[in-house]
């Protein structure tokens, strides 16, 4: 795979998961894909509920590139996330409020599919965008 | 410059400014109109705010240390995944210190110009950042 190719392969990534589209997303990663998330490692069945999780509580949720690099065998995507809270996410019910938060994944590619992963978001903004973290200047 | 050429310079700086506080090398690898909006909600506008950024990093973190796990770069940007680690022995932002040792991920997307960096985006945990630290984080 070229790089070109491996870019591209982000951007119909993008596109399959705006267009909720789960069957052509389950074809871009392969059957062990590890994603290493914040102190966790998941497989893509668990990482396939994080995505299941967040379409439920955002259902108008998109996501956009901002910017695409990528070196040899891996890509990173700069992207934000935008969406309506309408279902219960992570314990927190539904609030009706809007979340605008960026994040970078970084993918290793082998044979055409994403087999590994590396994704950080900013949580803290999340869920102050949530209104479920105090926030204000610490006391 | 080449890629390999900004990785390089990339390096020195983690290295340099963040592990080693030569913070003389912001001035060798940052352009004067550098802008970087950190996830914490400091911005660093210009080499000299953002030596003021690392200072208040290794006055909080005296042990602070960044591992670069990864490293990869593409045209003017340079990716660094990171781990950020270090123990809470100094005050940061009017907070007392509490002791705890940090062990954050990050990355960082840097865009390089003539051998030098401008610009800065930035992913970190905050969340385990403010956990860790054992502090209330602040409003972003």
């Amino acid at each position: 795979m070229s790089i070109e190719q491996n870019k591209a392969l982000a951007r119909r990534i993008v596109e399959a998961f705006n267009k909720k589209d789960a069957s052509t997303l389950a074809d871009l990663f392969g059957p062990d894909f590890v994603g290493h998330t914040v102190g966790k490692d998941l497989t893509f069945e668990e990482f396939q509920k994080n995505m299941i999780a967040l379409v439920h509580a955002f259902p108008d949720y998109a996501m956009t590139i901002e910017d695409l690099i990528a070196e040899d065998d891996k890509f990173v995507a700069r992207w934000t996330l935008t969406g309506t809270h309408k279902g219960e996410f992570m314990g927190i019910p539904a609030s009706g409020k809007r979340i605008d938060v960026s994040a970078i994944t970084i993918r290793r590619v082998a044979g055409g599919k994403c087999v590994e992963g590396w994704d950080i978001r900013d949580n803290l903004k999340m869920m102050q965008q949530l209104g479920a973290v105090p926030s204000g200047p610490p006391k | 410059m080449s890629t390999e050429q900004n990785k390089a310079g990339q390096r020195r700086v983690w290295e340099e400014a963040f592990n080693r506080g030569n913070l003389a090398v912001i001035d060798e690898y940052f352009a004067p109109e550098y802008v970087f909006r950190s996830p914490l909600g400091m911005e660093a506008k210009g080499p000299e705010s953002f030596k003021q950024m690392v200072t208040m990093m290794r006055t909080a973190l005296p042990d602070l240390h960044v591992t670069i796990d990864d490293m990869l770069a593409d045209g003017d940007k340079v990716m660094t995944r990171f781990t950020f680690a270090g123990t809470f022995k100094g005050e940061m932002m009017g907070i007392a210190p509490t002791g705890r040792k940090i062990n954050v991920a990050g990355m960082l997307i840097s865009r390089w110009a003539d051998g030098k960096e401008v610009q800065a985006w930035e992913s970190l945990d905050t969340l385990a950042f403010y956990q860790q630290l054992g502090i209330k984080p602040p409003g972003s």
